[in-house]
């Protein structure tokens, strides 16, 4: 049996090469009379018998030399079984899964390993008598070639030869369900189940597979395609920009970088924007990831799209160099002050906030206009131009209001409700209501009479969070020495995440909260602050700014990203009209349809099966940019590391026995040493037949 | 006394640089006329016969004085009881003798030019000694023989047939140095031209043996064309045998040393037969021009 069997034909047939080159390049003899003929035929006759023997050796070793050539060529398997059939002549269902996703792009040695695999998965699904097999390309939505096992090997092999590395991750436990399911269409009972993978077993991926899902008896092999040692690696992993895009200011574009080598690599990375190119350079660390940020300037408002690209960076993976993005640039943001206190009322907590937020107009970042809203008769057109909303004190909210609230919410505004009286937990508890979404992680309730909330502080916070991050590594010296009264008592609620809880007082209610919906944002802050040090601490105006500009303003500034492959719903703005009058504009060279939009709860949502390649989807009227979303790489591609053989037996094997082949393993095998034997034996037999001619000749 | 050259291999004006010269006899000989050789009778008795060319050396009692005073040429009387050489030219005419050749219908450059060649100026220089020549043509048998004799007529005869030889196949000598042998009456001495490329070596000498049991002096010309002492250079050739035909084809490069090695032991072969019975033997390259072999030839048997 060999790899290349063709080769052994071919040599067979090159045997014969030698014959007819010696016939057709023997040379013509002269004729020439002589007298003394018969010393020659005596020389001749003396010469024939070592003559004889020198043809017979040099024929031998030339036969030899194109024997083994060819031999070597193919690859002789002895003592091995033939990659594709089974060792006897039992009937087989053999389900075929390969890895499509991203990483299987990355190139070792110059060959991909999607390339690398190929021909292997092609021995798989080879003919053979008894022999059923299906073929399940495996991204982030897996899908079989046949619906059940097959003997049509034909479309097995055209499936391969068209298949081709996608811009997507591998959901492993979504292919291996499906696998099962192959496997359970196949009507022949007696048959032995062969389950084959090849796939880079990427970690990111297979870390929490699960193979107990196959049927039990079945034969499970895992080919991996990466080599022993994983190939450096440098990824964009994402763009966004730190803070809200205004146009006509600049702004900051972060770039996070991921260096998944084990060497510090310099970095240079190149951000088109339009007609603009800016540049961010850093030294990444390795096996992290860096942010860098680039200066931006977007002179007009609406969106913008471009991309951003690791410059003169040659690694395994090349498709995760570049990325996509899209900005929106807005005016300066207009800050509403919703509340029924008098604006003249001084040391009121919506005294003390507006005093703030005049603070944060007088700054090159702050707001271009503050406005106050009474709330016992807000002006609906106030609420509507208001970017970020501060609610404190407004007493009992109409049904209405509330409504508009929660819609404004939804719509990708921010809002900060300052929650200190009874009436507070009230519209809190309606507002969820209208809205699911709008989910608190924490149940307001109205203190009792007799427990007065008061000389309250702060004990746990989140440092990472911008109102807190601010201080940096003092912000638990910066806030733990304030004091805090009033507020509302909060009970957790089961489920809930802990990080939507950002602060809380030592009697373990909440101090601020963060819920959103749709893209907006809703943060509570449970304290009277008129009652407490807050407003009159030096902190109480850069945390309300980090509040209000790096969470709830820029809540419906983040760029929708998606991954490549996966279906996608996202609401991409508050809309009104008809989408009718709007067109969705897929990225160039995305094969599929761009989706479909609809007008939902006042807002536009895109609907699509499955993320095309790596781009920008559009929404336009006419000419007219109205939304953008990106389709990326997912970032787990990008990191290149395998599980271990030992996991994969030990822990995610189910409890089944699995025969497992290295990428290296595989190599080894290509190159396994008895086909470098048979080169050698094919070069010392040429070279032999130079010895003999020579030692004949003497 | 002038002689009229009717053979084109006479080439008289080359001769005459060696009119001088006499071929001469090492050893007694026996002579049906007196001639300048000791013979086994002696004495100066006898018939006047011919008067021949005084040579210096020679008795001056001899000396015709009254031819000298008449024509102021010297000249000596022939008288009966003195003896001349009876010379044979046995030539072999083998197809081998014809290696060397322009091609099959051209025979210049062969052995057996040259051996036209030298045996017409060695009938010219034996007849003008006096001596008697006479003619063999030998292949697997006596195709021609013609008795020693010393007029003039019949020196031409010799040379016309000598002219005239044509070559036949022939893998043997022997059978006609037998005839010679049992056809001649008197001794004298036996001139063999051939390159013996026979079969019978052997028995060729075993022939020549009862040449010299019969006491003639046997010189063997050992006719050899240089072409023939090594192999052509070249990649591949069709040896065709000159005496049958017979191919080969060969590339010489492989057997050119044994070649040359089987050549020379069959030439050192044929010299030791000579030697061993007693014949005066020469090797003679037909490279060299045959005046030349030849002034050697009788400058080497003056003494």
């Amino acid at each position: 049996m060999f790899l290349h069997g063709w080769a052994i034909a071919i040599g067979a047939a090159a045997l014969g090469l030698p014959v007819l080159i010696h016939w057709l390049t023997r040379p013509r003899p002269v004729r020439m009379p002589i007298s003394t003929l018969k010393f020659l035929q005596e020389s001749i006759r003396q010469r024939r018998a070592r003559n004889r023997l020198r043809d017979v050796l040099v024929l031998t070793c030339r036969t030899a030399a194109i024997a083994l050539l060819a031999a070597a060529v193919a690859r002789p398997l002895i003592g091995r079984a033939t990659p594709g059939a089974a060792s006897d002549s039992a009937d087989v269902v053999r389900v075929v899964l390969l890895d499509v996703s991203q990483s299987m792009a990355a190139t070792s040695q110059g060959v991909e390993n999607f390339e690398r695999v190929r021909p292997r998965v092609a021995r798989e699904l080879e003919y053979r008598p008894g022999l059923k097999a299906d073929l399940i390309l495996a991204g982030a939505r897996p899908a079989a070639v046949s619906d059940s096992p097959s003997t049509n090997f034909g479309l097995f092999q055209e499936a391969l030869a068209t298949a081709d590395v996608r811009p997507e991750r591998f959901d492993v436990q979504a292919t291996l369900n499906l696998a099962a399911e192959v496997f359970a269409r196949a009507p022949e009972s007696q048959a032995r189940r062969e389950l084959v993978v090849f796939s880079d077993f990427q970690r990111t991926n297979w870390a929490v597979a699960d193979l107990s899902v196959v049927p039990a008896a079945a034969i499970v092999r895992l080919e991996s395609a990466a080599p022993p040692e994983p190939p450096a690696n440098l990824a964009l992993l994402s763009i966004s920009a730190a803070g809200r895009i205004e146009a006509g200011r600049e702004a900051l574009l972060s770039v996070d970088v991921g260096n998944y080598s084990a060497t510090p690599r310099q970095v240079e990375v190149e951000i088109e924007l339009g007609d603009t190119v800016s540049r961010a350079a850093g030294l990444c660390a390795p096996r992290t990831r860096t942010k860098l940020a680039a200066p931006i300037q977007v002179p007009n408002t609406g969106w913008r799209t471009g991309a951003a690209r690791l410059v003169s960076v040659q690694d395994a993976l090349q498709a995760d160099n570049t990325r996509y993005y899209a900005l929106q640039a807005r005016l300066r943001p207009v800050y509403s002050l919703l509340t029924r206190e008098r604006p003249d009322t001084r040391a009121a907590a919506s005294y003390f906030v507006e005093r703030a937020l005049a603070a944060l107009a007088g700054d090159a970042g702050g707001p271009a206009t503050i406005e106050r809203i009474d709330a016992e008769q807000p002006d609906a057109d106030a609420l509507e131009r208001a970017d970020a909303l501060v609610i404190v004190q407004p007493g009992r909210l109409s049904k209405d209001v509330l409504q508009q609230l929660q819609t404004f919410v939804r719509r990708g505004r921010g809002v900060l409700y300052v929650a200190a009286e009874a009436a507070d937990a009230v519209n809190l508890q309606q507002i969820a209501a209208m809205n699911p979404e709008l989910s608190f992680p924490v149940d307001f309730q109205p203190p009792q009479h007799d427990a007065e909330r008061a000389d309250l502080f702060l004990t746990d916070i989140a440092p990472n969070r911008a109102m807190f991050a601010v201080f940096g590594d003092q912000a638990a010296e910066a806030t733990g020495a304030l004091r805090f009264a009033g507020g509302l008592v909060t009970r957790r609620r089961p489920n809930a995440l802990a990080d939507d809880v950002l602060a809380t007082f030592n009697d373990q209610s909440a101090f601020l909260v963060m819920t959103s919906s749709g893209g907006g944002r809703l943060a509570v802050l449970n304290a009277d602050l008129a009652r407490s040090d807050l407003p009159r601490s030096p902190v109480f105006v850069p945390m309300l700014s980090e509040l209000l500009q790096k969470e709830l303003l820029t809540a419906g500034e983040s760029t929708l990203t998606f991954p490549c492959g996966e279906p996608v719903t996202a609401v991409l703005l508050p809309a009104s009209e008809s989408v009718d009058t709007l067109q969705l504009v897929a990225p160039a060279g995305a094969p599929q349809a761009a989706g479909r939009l609809s007008q939902e709860g006042g807002s536009l949502v895109w609907h699509i099966d499955a993320a095309g390649p790596p781009g920008v989807y559009e929404v336009r009227r006419g000419a007219d940019l109205l939304a953008a979303a990106v389709t990326a790489l997912p970032e787990e591609e990008s990191d290149l590391s395998a599980v271990s053989e030992d996991v994969l037996r030990d822990r995610l094997s189910g409890g089944r026995t699995i025969e497992y082949r290295g990428g290296g393993q595989a190599q080894q095998d290509e190159q396994e040493s008895l086909w470098t034997w048979l080169l050698l034996g094919c070069v010392l037999c040429a070279l032999g037949e130079l010895v003999i001619l020579r030692v004949f000749r003497t | 006394m002038t002689t009229v050259a009717a053979s084109r291999f006479l080439d008289l004006p080359a001769l005459t640089a060696l009119e001088h010269m006499r071929f001469t006899t090492r050893h007694r000989i026996e002579g049906s006329y007196g001639g300048r050789h000791r013979s086994r009778q002696l004495g100066s008795a006898g018939e006047f016969v011919d008067y021949r060319e005084y040579a210096p050396g020679e008795d001056l009692r001899r000396l015709d004085w009254k031819v000298l005073a008449r024509t102021g040429k010297s000249y000596v009387k022939l008288y009966q009881d003195e003896t001349n050489l009876l010379c044979t030219l046995a030539v072999d005419v083998s197809r081998s003798m014809l290696f060397g050749a322009r091609s099959a219908n051209d025979p210049a450059g062969s052995k057996l030019e040259f051996a036209q060649y030298l045996a017409t100026a060695l009938s010219h220089v034996i007849s003008r000694g006096q001596d008697q020549v006479g003619l063999a043509v030998m292949s697997d048998q006596l195709l021609e023989t013609v008795p020693p004799a010393g007029t003039r007529s019949h020196v031409a005869r010799i040379q016309e047939l000598i002219e005239r030889l044509e070559t036949a196949p022939s893998r043997t000598l022997a059978p006609s140095l037998r005839s010679l042998y049992d056809r001649t009456t008197a001794r004298g001495v036996l001139l063999l031209f051939s390159d013996f490329l026979v079969d019978d070596l052997d028995a060729v000498f075993a022939a020549v043996r009862l040449f010299r049991h019969r006491q003639f002096e046997v010189i063997v010309l050992h006719l050899i064309h240089p072409a023939e002492e090594r192999l052509p250079e070249g990649g591949a050739f069709r040896f065709e045998e000159l005496e049958d035909g017979t191919t080969l084809d060969c590339s010489p490069a492989e057997i050119r040393a044994d070649y040359e090695q089987r050549f020379e032991a069959h030439a050192a072969a044929v010299r030791s037969y000579a030697l061993a019975n007693g014949c005066d033997y020469r090797r003679v390259s037909t490279a060299v021009p045959y005046l030349q072999v030849l002034g050697g030839f009788l400058v080497e048997r003056s003494g």
